[in-house]
């Protein structure tokens, strides 16, 4: 998910070169006050041009929190722009996802929206952390939840740790609310661009913890992150063999055969079938 | 009006050149039909001293209204030298005169004045920039400006196509008889690649320098056999100003992007093997591909046996850590490159006709494997522009794009696919630099085109997992994004410069842009 601020249209142009998953439309930290309305209407009409779901790429807004006077309006510029999701920032609780509910209700109707709005949700406080789970299980909407690591850190009072130790829990705690309602989790940015060992160090960290996703500030951090998440040639070749022998266990029937030495199940096959789904994303081997 | 058909008859007329002009032809390379013996063979006599004041060398040197000389741009942006002849020129009031540098950088801007007072009435160069680009593209120059790759040049000036009567050479060391250096002193440029055509075969060869040193100089890139007299002044340039302009670093995220790309196509060919070897130009994208290539180089054991062409740190990195054998430079790029071809015994210097000339028994960039090279636009044929920019202007530089292009094996062009709110894949590019024919492959940041006529390319990198695209796809995919730019709106009447092939025929004809 890579950061864009929402009031520089060069960087519009860009984004798509960069390939992300998905392009996240700051409306919020990145816009100065002053330039709030100008950022939406820039939105709102850049939108009209570009297609960015005809180069695979989803989009979304982070909108400005329920707590501000720009909630709202930059809830209707999103529905107008037919943006793919919202990122909410700062939930609390689940009134606050129940408002953001209401309001693009309202305005998927006036727009004649064909399909809902999805929603990602950022946590940046304790309370919205121990809240988590009911929040993000509160409408089938939502489809991820994400760290935001400055403000955490500040409501914590803490302070910044080596190796983000500051963090460990709400990760920890974000990684099971994600894997218990089936949707994605969004490990928080990496300020320093340039610190590309740094930047590997961690995602590989936050991978391990559960994260299937990081917030990216720069473009050059998806290829990072490609990177780390792009099978090597020997792990593909590793799958492929085992799914020719899982399909030719199935013609005999089997459940459970052995594989190079190695009894295997259905289990350790859905693995390296996720790993063959992941190669094809990365053109390694052709859809089928 | 239309653009003008560019028949042998009409390049004669826009001209007014001392040969003729012939229209391009990719299927016909032209011969230069000049032997270079020269006709006249000086009896100087017995010279034992040739250091003069600057107003005596051009005195002696018999400059009159009319005549044509030149200069090397090898202080880029840092020359101070044409400055100071140009000054001591209109004290002397000789008018009239060609200016035949083999480039012109911001520090040359100056010349507009000059041209204005009707000094300097034509200019010949490979490249043009900023207001004296602005003032050629105005049609503010009573003759067309006349561009040449540097093979180009070199074939022009043994050619006689470029007659050169009085060359003035800046030199960082230079002896009394005029055996002269880049590489000492407190003005070094490195290389004097171009000086070495200039110097042998002007009429009159002055060199000027800021580091008059014992007889005989260390190192002689120019040796006395090609000097008339020398010139002792301040200071001929600052070496600070060499890295400027195109030369630049990046971590631009669309740069790294079309740098992985380039290591991509050259890491899968089958020419990616020991003793292969490798151009690189100096745009950011082209410089970052090194970084990605060396560390290929590294993991399967491969060195390169030449760097060739205008020669950065970047190439001197490489052999220092012993990934490549020898560099062969034309001309430095930067301090480290000027530092190291003093130092290092394969680091060598080759003159512009060593380097490029189409025309002698066999320039290096014929042995190139492959060549990186930067481009402002491509168009669906392939053709490359490095000259003009999207709204007509000169401001760029022909260099060695097209003799490398032509030369090596593989040709690879880089650039952005959308530059500002324009396409940089265009149907037709607004001057040709590069013809297309000679391209053999472009990479954006949205993908990677082979020319169609490289069939062998296309075969080892689809077989490599290389995904390609066409240009045209390219074009199409930046039109969803900026649109289609409103057409350049030229005038036809007034040509401005003539863009010459390496051969000396003509590839195209830059005109003034109207309003």
């Amino acid at each position: 998910m890579l950061f864009l601020p929402a009031d520089k249209p060069a960087l519009y142009r860009d984004a798509v070169f960069y390939k992300p998953d998905t392009i996240m439309f700051d409306l919020e930290d990145a816009v100065a006050f002053s330039e709030k309305d100008a950022a939406r209407m820039l939105l709102v009409e850049i939108l009209k041009d570009i297609d960015y779901n005809a180069s695979q790429i989803e989009t979304c807004v982070r909108i400005n929190g329920i707590d501000t006077p720009f909630f709202e309006k930059d809830i209707e510029a999103s529905v107008s722009a037919r943006v793919n999701m919202i990122r909410m920032p700062k939930v609390e609780t689940v009134a606050d996802v129940e408002a953001l509910i209401e309001l693009l209700k309202k305005y998927e109707t006036k727009y004649h929206s064909t399909c809902e709005t999805k929603i990602f949700l950022a946590f940046e406080s304790a309370l919205g952390i121990l809240n988590a789970y009911e929040i993000a299980k509160s409408s089938p909407r939502i489809v991820g939840v994400a760290l935001g690591g400055m403000d955490y850190l500040l409501d914590l009072k803490g302070s910044r740790l080596p190796n983000r130790q500051e963090l460990l829990y709400a990760r920890q705690h974000l990684v099971h609310v994600a894997r218990a309602l089936k949707i994605d989790a969004f490990d928080v940015i990496y300020a320093n661009t340039n610190d590309v060992e740094g930047f590997n160090e961690e995602f590989k960290f936050i991978k391990g913890l559960g994260f299937n996703g990081k917030s990216v500030i720069h473009p050059n951090q998806i290829n990072l992150i490609n990177k780390i998440y792009q099978p090597t040639p020997a792990e593909l070749d590793y799958a492929l063999e085992m799914k020719a022998a899982f399909e030719e266990s199935l013609k005999n029937n089997k459940g459970v055969f052995l594989f190079k030495g190695a009894m295997v199940d259905k289990p350790v096959v859905e693995k390296q079938l996720e790993i063959i789904e992941l190669a094809k994303e990365f053109g390694m081997v052709g859809a089928e | 009006m239309k653009k003008p058909e560019l028949t042998k008859e009409y390049l004669q007329k826009i001209g007014q050149l001392n040969y003729e002009l012939e229209p391009f032809n990719k299927n016909q390379a032209k011969t230069s039909n000049f032997s270079s013996i020269l006709t006249q063979l000086p009896n100087k006599g017995i010279v034992r001293d040739k250091v003069v004041d600057l107003k005596t060398a051009i005195k002696n040197s018999g400059l009159k209204n009319g005549m044509t000389i030149s200069f090397h741009h090898h202080f880029r942006n840092g020359d101070k030298t044409v400055k100071l002849v140009m000054e001591a020129i209109k004290e002397l009031k000789i008018k009239d005169l060609t200016v035949a540098s083999s480039s012109f950088t911001d520090a040359h801007n100056f010349l507009t004045s000059y041209i204005e007072s009707g000094i300097v009435t034509s200019l010949q160069a490979s490249g043009c920039r900023d207001t004296l680009g602005q003032f050629v593209s105005a049609g503010k120059c009573k003759k067309p400006l006349i561009i040449r790759s540097h093979g180009g040049r070199a074939r022009a000036i043994e050619s006689g196509d470029l007659k050169i009567d009085v060359a003035f050479m800046a030199a960082s060391a230079s002896d009394c008889m005029g055996n002269a250096n880049g590489m000492m002193g407190k003005s070094r440029c490195g290389s004097l690649g171009y000086a070495m055509v200039d110097a042998q075969y002007a009429k009159y060869t002055v060199i000027l320098t800021d580091n008059l040193v014992e007889f005989p100089n260390k190192v002689i890139s120019i040796p006395q056999t090609h000097v008339d007299a020398v010139v002792c002044v301040e200071e001929i340039g600052d070496p600070k100003g060499i890295m400027s302009g195109a030369i630049r670093l990046t971590t631009n995220p669309k740069e790294e992007i079309i740098a992985e790309s380039i290591a991509k196509i050259i890491t899968s060919t089958d020419l990616f093997k020991n003793g292969f070897s490798i151009q690189m130009g100096t745009g950011g994208a082209s410089l970052s591909a090194v970084k990605h290539l060396k560390k290929h180089m590294i993991e399967k054991q491969i060195k390169a046996s030449f760097c060739l062409g205008g020669i950065t740190s970047h190439q001197v990195e490489l052999y220092q850590q012993g990934l490549v054998t020898s560099i062969l430079d034309t001309q430095c790029f930067d301090l480290t490159a000027v530092e190291s071809i003093y130092e290092n015994d394969d680091h060598h210097e080759i003159s512009a006709s060593m380097y490029a000339n189409p025309h002698n028994k066999s320039p290096f960039v014929n042995k190139l494997d492959f060549v990186i090279l930067s481009a402002l636009e491509v168009d669906v044929d392939f053709n490359v522009n490095v000259m003009t920019g999207s709204d007509g202007v000169i401001r760029g530089a022909s260099g060695g794009h097209s003799d490398t292009a032509e030369g090596a094996k593989v040709s690879i062009i880089c650039l952005p696919l959308i530059r500002g709110r324009l396409s940089c894949v265009v149907d037709k590019v607004n001057s040709i630099i590069t013809p297309g024919n000679t391209v053999d492959i472009v990479v954006t940041d949205f993908g990677i085109a082979v020319n169609p006529l490289r069939k062998d390319l296309i075969e080892q990198l689809t077989t490599a997992g290389v995904k390609l695209k066409s240009l045209q796809e390219m074009k199409e995919f930046a039109k969803t994004i900026v649109g289609e730019p409103k057409p350049i709106d030229w005038d036809y009447s007034t040509p401005v410069a003539i863009v010459e092939a390496r051969d000396g025929s003509v590839l195209d004809v830059i005109y003034k842009v109207k309003g």
